[in-house]
């Protein structure tokens, strides 16, 4: 479509051209000023023909960094909601372990969970959530937790409460199911 | 050994909790409570000793991230372990309304009425 309009406009220059060098009286009417006539509009159509490329190409840039801006952007998203996806299977592991009273492999995981959880908090996207008291709650319960099972470990002083970490868990799950619909949900357009 | 810092902490947190202006929560430990706060949490819980070893309170010291930034630990030799002893067992009370309890027994006891509930006998019929 473009190089159509360029031929177009090349065209109609050209026979614009040869309408003026008709116009001209005999005296000036020679191969000489023909030659000048159609040089200075090929120069000005040249001149014109750069200019447009460059507005064209201009364009294409801010599309480009455009598209890639939404596509950055839904891949982040992408990855907030993968993230927080992995946090549930680690919840769900963790109680699996609490349950067959494997407390090594539940620290593990709690600790993997711990440093989710930390991470989410530099995602923009989670921000509205992470940032809200109860995120709080929810990171220093799991730091508590972690603690707590780690003291059980060490020395036979520490008690554990195991059904308290596991609603400790629950409660934890439900607020990241509930992170998760929210971005899901979430209009693209209000980035 | 524990600072006068501490010490100062533990008495600001006794006398809120006296007045019951301090919102405690069971912990993932047996006998430890917990108290959440704006910039993080703090822990506190009990181990009653054995044949081997004396009585300890421990006080845990959280950020907001969940990281555990002091421990501090009274065993019964400590001077200021009966202090801190005490301090527990007021948020143990807190936590379990003991006081309010025994005031409702007392209000109870007070009263003209038959205290108690006869037996449930398997003829008993269903209220409904």
């Amino acid at each position: 479509m473009q190089r159509g309009k360029a031929i177009f406009f090349l065209i109609v220059g050209l026979l614009i051209i040869i309408i003026i060098f008709f116009q001209l009286n005999d005296a000036n009417r020679n191969l000489w000023n023909f030659i000048s006539l159609v040089a200075n509009f090929l120069s000005l159509y040249g001149l014109l023909l750069a200019y447009y490329q460059i507005l064209s190409l201009r364009e294409l840039s801010e599309k480009t960094q455009e598209a890639v801006k939404i596509s950055s952007h839904r891949l982040k998203k992408v990855l907030s909601i993968s993230e927080l996806s992995k946090s549930k299977k680690i919840i769900e592991e963790i109680q699996i372990f609490l349950h067959g009273e494997n407390l090594y492999g539940a620290l593990l995981r709690m600790k993997d969970l711990k440093e989710i959880l930390i991470q989410n908090k530099y995602i923009k996207d989670l921000e509205p959530f992470t940032s809200i008291k109860q995120y709080k709650t929810l990171l220093i319960n799991t730091g508590i937790d972690i603690d707590n099972i780690s003291d059980s470990l060490i020395n036979d002083k520490e008690k554990l409460d195991k059904s308290n970490i596991i609603k400790n868990l629950e409660i934890t799950k439900s607020k990241l199911i509930e992170f998760e619909n929210e971005l899901k949900n979430r209009n693209d357009d209000n980035r | 050994m524990i600072t006068d810092r501490y010490i100062k902490l533990i008495d600001k947190l006794s006398s809120k909790t006296q007045e019951k202006k301090v919102i405690w929560q069971r912990s993932s430990s047996q006998d430890e409570f917990k108290l959440e706060l704006e910039k993080g949490a703090i822990t506190i819980g009990k181990y009653e000793g054995d044949f081997n070893n004396a009585p300890e309170v421990f006080i845990n010291i959280y950020n907001d991230r969940g990281d555990r930034i002091d421990v501090i630990s009274i065993n019964g030799s400590d001077k200021h372990f009966e202090y801190i002893n005490e301090f527990y067992s007021s948020i143990r009370r807190s936590y379990y309304k003991v006081d309010e309890t025994i005031d409702s027994i007392f209000n109870e006891l007070e009263s003209d009425k038959t205290l108690g509930a006869p037996e449930i006998s398997e003829d008993d019929d269903l209220p409904f």
